[in-house]
């Protein structure tokens, strides 16, 4: 029976299979286990005990056959050469082949190792059960945070039943939203109404008996009677409702309860413009089309959309305004609640030159005809023809011309190698685009002094002529030069020696001759000069005339900035008497008085009385104060009238209390609802009262001045 | 149950059916039943090893005059004060000592009128003083109550009553030797509130602009002792001030509040504190001099300890000397608050009290208690507590003062009545404040007899060590032979 050592082995095998299905199913069962405590103990346990069989079921872990396993190990090791479950037969009966198989399988089994994937199932079991224990912990905490009782008592006094007449059968009220929403009749049988604000309400009142007359009291005490069908019992009426309030229903003189009427008033909609930014300047050369982009939404629908466009042209009193309106593409036949929108606008075609201004903004009109309107957005084009007066040159303070010059130069140059480009040879054009390259770079080189940037002192030298544009690596061939163009002149010229073997990086003098603010003009100057010379480098000067125009530009600010102007002043004071001040004939001088007597009137004072009359009217003490009662109603219907959603439970305990049928609830109840009127009072200024006995002090006072005693 | 306990419950029955299985398994079936028995005994043991089990136990101890008597320990709220009239628009403060005895922290809170003002968290095993505060909106009588909380259980509820005075308006006057914008805008404020304001602003030689808001007309190019009568306060700048209205000022108890005539050369931002309230920024110059007397009291400060504003006693009267002139920018900058509480302090400080008749009580009038009342009047009073008549005896000393003993018989609002006064006093019930320590231990003696009651205990650790070591022993032997 050797046989029966490997059947062990293989049962073993499958017995401890099973073990780990039925561990994994417990793990798993506690996962629910804990998910579910989130709700309490009570969770914790339905989640145990529901899981737990479910998955029993569903795995079935007893189910499995030692012949399952033999196929297991026959897929999981080739070693043992499909031949396991010739372990499991009786060897009897076996024939000899198949026995020395079995002998050398046997062996095989002896060291076989169960693989990881063995116990996978157990492991992912045991890690969803530590994170779901991690999850019911934390959900444990959130939920205990987040369930106040104060939760739950609001959510139960919301939605609290309406008390409906006892006459009373059935109401339908029939609500014809206005055409704007774009909504359709909707009906409902309660009374408490919310509606779109003018819309048309429609009452149908069904009553057990037939009644002689029913009509409905609106806040504003007006009453709308309600007609009858042929038997009396059916009862209807219409009204269109453009303000918010309440009212009550009237059957046979009998009042109901207060019910409310809530209007949801119509937003204005809402325009965003995304693009442009809202104020543009588009420099000369740059593409003259701007991309206008928009979000219109509304709570109900948008009607129309246009963009209203104002061209300034013009300057000084010469001024001229063109009004325009332009359409976006979109139809608004849909009236849907959000339209993007986008429209694309081309300067020039609208007739805007150099120096125009454009001032734009967008209407947006709801389906109720309520428009709003956006901010207003500037375009400008900016008047390149100024840039070249020389105006700012000829008078006032000279701020180094020549580079101004400069600057204008390659512009002029540039657009005259443009105008030319169609009889010039490719060659002679990239080169002559490349030269003007050159000259912004030593235009650039100039201005970068002033920042304190490495400079060449060379520039013009006919020695460097040919080498400044590879300036990175060129300090070193200096030495070689040096020797070759010795003149006589320099001997013993120690600059001049030193500077041939030094490379001279910032210069500390020039880095403080101006202040920061122009400092960082000039930085932007050179930024836009590095990119209009890598344009030039490129052989499109059209590209980099913009950026020309821009250096052009900030340099001419930099030169207006530099100017300082001191007005010249002149003012003489006469000298002053002293000896004739304050004497003056003021006889007949009679100087102002002001009387006025000013009656404070503060609504909210009766409101405070009120509080304590309630108070005192949970005592039994209900004798005072039903008039101050009455005032705070008052109060308090107003306040009904703009939110009965808010006020009118307690303008309802509060017309009980009135009538005497009421309970402490309603005291309480119509308290809260007068104390949500109020506010802390202001602190205002009294005299504290005196403490009983202080007489003694006072008499002390008096007797300690005259010196006797009493 | 705690979540924390569930979990090893939890646990050890996973534990347990796991152990169970185990043992049902083996192959050696001898003792099988004993065996589960002893698992499930441990595993029991354990879970209660680690987190305790408490019974409900029923305590009786019998009181005979062997046994010694252990100080009666107070918990709750064992002291408690707060005023019970206030004028309207004033803040509120309830203060006290509330010891909690129990492991959880409680909080404390006071609401009326259905509504929560504030509260505060007392943590576990703690005595600690408490102040609560509230600007309560109601004029008249009311009751607001202070409640103790564990978690949602109430542990304790006491009733505060509170009764919120009307204002009685001032009448303030201000003398200016030029106009003054801070006298404008305080002079606008008042007359808002209804206070009656006359001011006399110096326009030029012995000529006067005058203003009367809320009030007659009245001479005042002369401030005779008739005029100044009139008035509670008077506002003015230190040369405007003649020695006629100082004089009167310290002989009849009139307020003065006199600003600083210097212009300040150095303003700078200050931020004030006015009694601790930190006040917004105001431009003003800390160098400026201020007359400080020795007895001077401080009232305005700045984070350095600089004086602004003092108060002096002089005669029956008192001055209050600052520096501070324009307060109006605060009304400007929309910091109304600052600028009310600021004004209301000085003028409540520079203002003489009200003379008046009045009633003092014992404090916590109780049901069925004796109540001592004293009356200040003049002539013999009458005095009665809704119908039954209260006979007061004279100070042996002082003649205006009169004493009485009331024994109410009602809790709630009660009125007591004499001739020409009268006082709302709130009787409480027998079980309201049972555990302030300024009442007699009478109150809380033991009555003779038993005293019964249940209270968790924990269970002795001794009930589970030993059967747990038991079960333990007995798996060990078991394997063993």
């Amino acid at each position: 029976m050797s046989n029966s050592n490997y059947y062990t082995k293989i049962d073993g095998i499958r017995r401890q299979w099973m073990r780990r299905q039925l561990y994994s199913c417990l793990l798993l069962s506690a996962a629910a286990a804990f998910t579910g405590s989130i709700f309490g103990i009570w969770g914790a346990l339905a989640g145990f005990v529901v899981a737990l069989p479910l998955l029993l079921i569903f795995v079935y872990p007893w189910k499995l056959e030692n012949g399952e396993i033999a196929r297991y190990l026959d897929q999981t090791f080739p070693e043992l050469e499909d031949s396991t479950s010739l372990l499991l037969r009786n060897p009897e009966s076996a024939p000899q082949l198949e026995r020395m198989q079995v002998q050398k399988v046997a062996a095989a089994l002896e060291t076989v190792v169960l693989p990881p994937r063995f116990y996978r199932p157990l492991r992912r079991a045991l890690l969803i059960a530590s994170v779901s224990l991690l999850a019911g912990i934390a959900g444990h905490f959130l939920v205990k945070r987040h369930y106040l009782p104060d939760h739950i008592a609001f959510t139960s006094s919301a939605i609290k039943k309406e008390k409906i007449l006892p006459g009373i059968r059935q109401v339908n009220i029939f609500i014809q939203p206005p055409a704007y929403t774009g909504k359709s009749r909707r009906s409902q049988s309660s009374f408490n109404i919310t509606a779109e604000d003018s819309s048309r309400l429609h009452w149908e009142l069904h009553t057990n008996t037939a009644v002689s007359s029913l009509s409905l009291i609106f806040n504003d005490s007006t009453q709308l009677p309600l007609k009858p069908e042929k038997d009396s019992t059916v009862w209807t009426a219409g009204r269109l409702v453009q303000k918010s309030g309440f009212y009550q229903v009237m059957l046979n003189g009998e009042l109901s309860d207060l019910y409310q009427l809530q209007l949801l008033p119509d937003q204005p909609p809402v325009v965003h413009i995304s693009a442009p930014k809202p104020y543009t300047v588009i420099e000369f050369g740059q593409s003259a089309r701007i991309n206008i982009q928009a979000s219109a939404t509304d709570d109900y629908g948008i009607s129309d959309a246009f963009i209203t466009a104002t061209i300034a042209s013009g300057s000084g009193e010469a001024v001229r305004f063109k009004e325009q309106q332009l359409r976006f593409g979109s139809s608004f036949q849909g009236h849907l609640p959000a339209y993007q929108l986008s429209r694309q606008i081309n300067l020039t075609e609208m007739g805007m030159k150099p120096g125009d201004e454009l001032y734009f903004h967008i209407a947006v009109t709801d389906t109720r005809h309520q428009q709003t309107r956006s901010d207003v957005y500037i375009i400008t084009l900016p008047d390149t023809a100024q840039l070249f007066s020389l105006d700012g040159m000829v008078n006032g303070v000279n701020f180094k011309p020549e580079y101004f010059r400069s600057q204008r130069q390659i512009i002029i140059d540039a657009e005259q190698l443009l105008k030319e480009k169609d009889s010039l040879s490719k060659e002679k054009f990239n080169t002559r685009s490349n030269d003007l390259g050159t000259d912004q770079k030593l235009l650039r080189l100039r201005y970068g002094k002033f920042l304190g940037e490495e400079s060449e002192t060379n520039i013009g030298d006919p020695r460097a002529a040919g080498d400044h544009d590879d300036h990175d690596h060129d300090h070193h061939d200096h030495h070689g030069k040096e020797h070759t163009e010795n003149d006589p002149k320099d001997f013993g010229n120690a600059e001049k020696i030193l500077d041939g073997f030094t490379h001279k990086h910032d210069n500390a003098e020039d880095a403080t001759f101006f202040d920061p603010a122009i400092k960082q003009q000039l930085k932007a100057t050179l930024t836009e000069m590095w990119k209009s010379e890598l344009q030039l480098r490129l052989y499109k000067p059209q590209e980099a005339l913009p950026f020309a125009y821009k250096a052009l530009r900030l340099l001419k600010d930099l030169q207006q900035q530099s100017r300082s102007y001191v007005a010249k002043t002149g003012a003489k004071t006469t000298p002053l008497k002293p000896e004739k001040r304050l004497t003056g004939e003021l006889d007949k001088i009679s100087p102002a008085m002001k009387k006025e007597q000013v009656t404070v009137k503060d609504e909210t004072a009766i409101v405070r009385i009120a509080l304590s009359v309630l108070e005192s009217w949970k005592d039994n003490h209900q004798s005072n104060g039903a008039d101050t009662l009455a005032a705070a109603m008052q109060v308090l219907s107003q306040q009904a009238a703009t939110a009965p959603a808010a006020y009118l439970p307690a303008l309802e305990a509060l017309r009980r209390i009135r009538q005497r049928h009421f309970t402490i609830k309603d005291i309480t109840l119509a308290q809260k609802g007068l104390r949500r009127i109020l506010s802390a009072p202001s602190q205002n200024p009294q005299r504290s009262a005196d403490i009983p006995g202080s007489d003694l002090q006072r008499r002390y006072f008096r007797n300690l001045k005259t010196g006797h005693t009493p | 149950m705690t979540i924390w306990t569930s979990i090893i419950w939890l646990v050890c029955l996973l534990l347990l059916i796991v152990l169970l299985v185990a043992e049902a398994r083996r192959t050696r079936k001898r003792w099988l039943a004993a065996r589960l028995l002893a698992t499930t005994v441990t595993l029991v043991c354990l879970a209660m090893l680690i987190s305790p089990v408490f019974l409900p136990q029923k305590k009786s101890s019998a009181i005979s005059s062997l046994t010694t008597v252990k100080p009666f320990v107070r918990k709750g709220i064992i002291a408690c004060n707060w005023p019970l009239q206030l004028p309207a628009g004033r803040e509120w403060r309830i203060q006290g000592t509330y010891h909690n005895d129990l492991q959880q922290p409680v909080t404390l809170r006071i609401s009326g009128f259905d509504t929560d003002m504030d509260s505060v968290v007392v943590p576990g095993g703690q005595q600690l003083p408490f102040t609560l505060k509230t600007v309560p909106v109601h004029q008249g009588r009311a009751l607001y109550r202070i409640v103790a909380l564990r978690g949602t259980d109430t542990l304790e509820q006491q009733p505060l009553p509170v009764e919120v005075q009307p204002l009685t308006p001032m009448a303030i006057l201000f003398l200016s030797s030029s106009p003054d914008f801070d006298n404008r805008f305080l002079a606008d404020w008042l007359v808002q509130q209804g206070d009656a304001v006359a001011m006399r602003t110096l326009v030029s030689r012995d000529k006067y602009a005058t203003r009367f808001s809320g009030m007659e007309q009245q001479p005042l190019e002369k401030l005779t002792p008739a005029v100044l009568e009139k008035f509670d306060v008077v506002i003015a700048n230190a040369s405007a001030v003649p020695a006629e209205v100082r004089r009167y000022a310290a002989e009849a108890g009139l307020g003065l509040i006199i600003k600083n005539d210097t212009v300040s050369a150095h303003i700078q931002p200050q931020t004030l504190f006015l009694h601790g309230y930190r006040l917004p920024q105001l431009q003003t110059d800390p160098a400026a001099p201020l007359p400080v007397a020795a007895d001077a009291l401080p009232l305005l400060k700045d984070s350095l300890g600089r004086i602004y504003s003092t108060v002096t006693l002089s005669g029956q009267g008192k001055i209050v000397h600052t520096k501070v002139s324009n307060t109006y920018s605060w009304q400007l900058e929309g910091r109304q608050e600052a600028y009310q509480r600021y004004w209301s302090t000085m003028l409540e400080m520079a203002a003489g009290r009200k003379k008046a008749d009045g009633f003092t009580l014992s404090i916590l009038p109780r049901i069925d208690e004796e109540t001592e009342v004293l009356l200040e009047t003049s002539g013999q009073p009458e005095v009665r507590a809704g119908s039954s008549v209260l006979y007061m005896q004279q100070h042996p000393f002082l003649p205006s003062v009169w004493m009485g003993r009331y024994w109410p018989q009602r809790a709630g609002w009660q009125q007591l009545l004499a001739s020409r006064v009268s006082r709302w006093i709130y009787v409480f019930g027998k079980d309201d404040w049972k555990n302030l320590s300024s009442l007699p231990d009478k109150a809380f003696a033991v009555p003779a007899g038993e005293l019964t009651g249940t209270a968790n205990a924990p269970l002795s650790p001794w009930w589970y060590i030993v059967p747990l070591l038991l079960s333990l022993a007995f798996l060990w032997w078991e394997q063993k032979i």
